[in-house]
């Protein structure tokens, strides 16, 4: 096992564990041309908790979120979902991914699952989508697309909501208010949600829990909790925030791998 | 139109019984429709058209969506493909005509198995760029897989589709005319097997015309329309 630093002692009660993450090796290639991508990595996530995994890019976040999304299955170790037979999730890719043959309403109820109309109505209208409903993809924003895909991540009322880096493409600017639209969007219909990003300004807007990767092969170097009085504060506190998580990763709090 | 014009001109110069006048071609297609004749062939000849290209089109596009899809299928079947493309229509006709005996269902089948591998070859080549990011989507949100077909597979086979369908109807009908004239007693290819015999060229024209009337009327008034709703979403 990796050093968990902040770990152990800080850790918060949890009321419900979802997830329980056990990876021993996940690697690319076979035969000289193997590479470890992720080896001992180990994590558990509870009910409505959002945790933020950061990394630098290339570290295998995505493929972690592959692994627990079930779209890649060659890895050993173990994923399970404690009291959930079969977990629902929401997915919101670094692209939309939306149909751009359906418009946006038929990309949403196409995933809903029965009853879930009337709540995906509901998102749609707080993240200021519903005039665009009838819109294809294509003849609407990528900042819009964007929100459509986060608003189909939430509408389906899912156990857990993966974020793959929804905010890497953007600027500052855009980027902060894709950050006020995932809360919005959390606000609305709370869930356990698992956020992987290089921006420690993501994990610092949004997370109860800060796991941060180093390697390769990556493990989580370090758990840094956030205390629930700075959690989902207004920016200029998350910027704060991120330069003080910022400075604790560089004093050390992490000795790596 | 200017089509028309050069052939009324160029059959009155040449006064020949073996070439007729656009005019009396067209009278000749009035004058037939009028007795029945033409519409009883045409109608049986389309029914078999028709048939031909539903079994085509719906084995063919499966076919080609599994060997676009999985790649062991694909090494496994891509001989006997090209083998089956390279078939001349008329051996596969009068092979299936000897095996299975001279009947309908053998008729309509052999016609479809002349156009299935070119529609497989076709959606093949669709299914080989499906965009994995919108499958695992798809994978990732439970979708289902007929839901998926639908909503994410088809969509992206459209063009594929429309230009297997378009192909397919041309070759169709010329096939369907081979079966006929070599195993059945009415439809289009039978008539004009017998207005051959009599040199007849007025009236081949006039069932020839006739059916691809027919034709531009399927792509006006079916393949567009449907490719205008296909493509709705393209700005």
């Amino acid at each position: 096992m990796g050093p968990l630093a902040a770990a152990g002692a800080a850790r918060e009660q949890v009321a419900a564990v979802i997830l329980e993450v056990a990876i021993r090796r996940k690697g690319f290639g076979a035969g000289k041309a193997a590479r470890p991508v992720l080896a001992d990595l180990a994590f558990s996530l509870g009910a409505n908790e959002i945790v933020a995994v950061v990394g630098p890019s290339g570290c295998g976040k995505t493929t972690l979120l592959r692994l627990i999304a079930g779209l890649d299955a060659a890895f050993e170790g173990r994923i399970t979902w404690p009291g959930l037979a079969r977990p629902r999730l929401g997915v919101v890719f670094q692209e939309p991914r939306l149909l751009p043959w359906r418009t946006i309403w038929q990309n949403l109820a196409l995933v809903l699952p029965p009853g879930q109309e009337g709540a995906a109505e509901a998102l749609l209208h707080r993240l200021g989508l519903w005039p665009h409903r009838d819109a294809y993809p294509g003849q609407i924003s990528l900042g819009m697309a964007r929100r459509a895909a986060i608003a189909r991540a939430f509408a389906v009322a899912p156990d857990l909501v993966l974020l793959d880096e929804p905010f890497a493409s953007l600027d500052a600017a855009n980027a902060a208010l894709g950050r006020a639209i995932l809360l919005e969007a959390w606000r609305a219909r709370p869930t356990a949600a698992l956020l992987v990003t290089h921006d420690l300004l993501d994990a610092a807007a949004l997370a109860d829990r800060v796991l941060i990767l180093a390697g390769p092969p990556s493990r989580i170097a370090a758990e840094i909790p956030i205390a629930p009085d700075q959690r989902r504060n207004d920016a200029a506190s998350a910027e704060r925030l991120a330069t003080s998580l910022r400075a604790a990763i560089a004093k050390g709090a992490i000795s790596g791998s | 139109m200017g089509f028309l014009l050069l052939w009324e001109v160029a059959a009155r110069l040449a006064g020949s019984r073996l070439l007729p006048t656009a005019s009396a071609v067209v009278a000749m297609m009035a004058h037939e429709a009028a007795s029945g004749d033409l519409l009883f062939n045409l109608g049986i000849t389309l029914l078999r058209v028709a048939a031909s290209f539903a079994i085509a089109m719906v084995l063919g596009t499966a076919l080609g969506l599994a060997l676009g899809v999985w790649r062991w299928l694909d090494l496994a079947f891509d001989s006997w493909l090209i083998v089956l493309l390279n078939m001349p229509a008329l051996v596969l006709i009068v092979l299936m005509y000897v095996w299975f005996g001279l009947n309908e269902p053998t008729a309509v089948i052999a016609v479809a198995l002349n156009k299935l591998p070119s529609t497989a070859v076709t959606v093949r080549e669709g299914a080989r760029a499906l965009d994995r990011g919108l499958m695992e989507m798809a994978q990732s949100y439970r979708m289902g897989r007929l839901a998926t077909l639908r909503h994410v597979v088809l969509p992206q086979l459209h063009p594929y589709l429309f230009a297997a369908a378009r192909a397919g109807l041309a070759i169709i009908w010329k096939i369907v005319l081979v079966v006929e004239l070599l195993g059945r007693s009415n439809g289009v290819g039978f008539a004009i097997e017998e207005y051959f015999q009599l040199f007849d060229v007025t009236r081949i024209l006039a069932y020839t015309l006739a059916f691809i009337l027919v034709v531009q009327a399927i792509e006006w008034g079916l393949w567009q329309p449907l490719e205008r709703r296909a493509n709705r979403w393209r700005r």
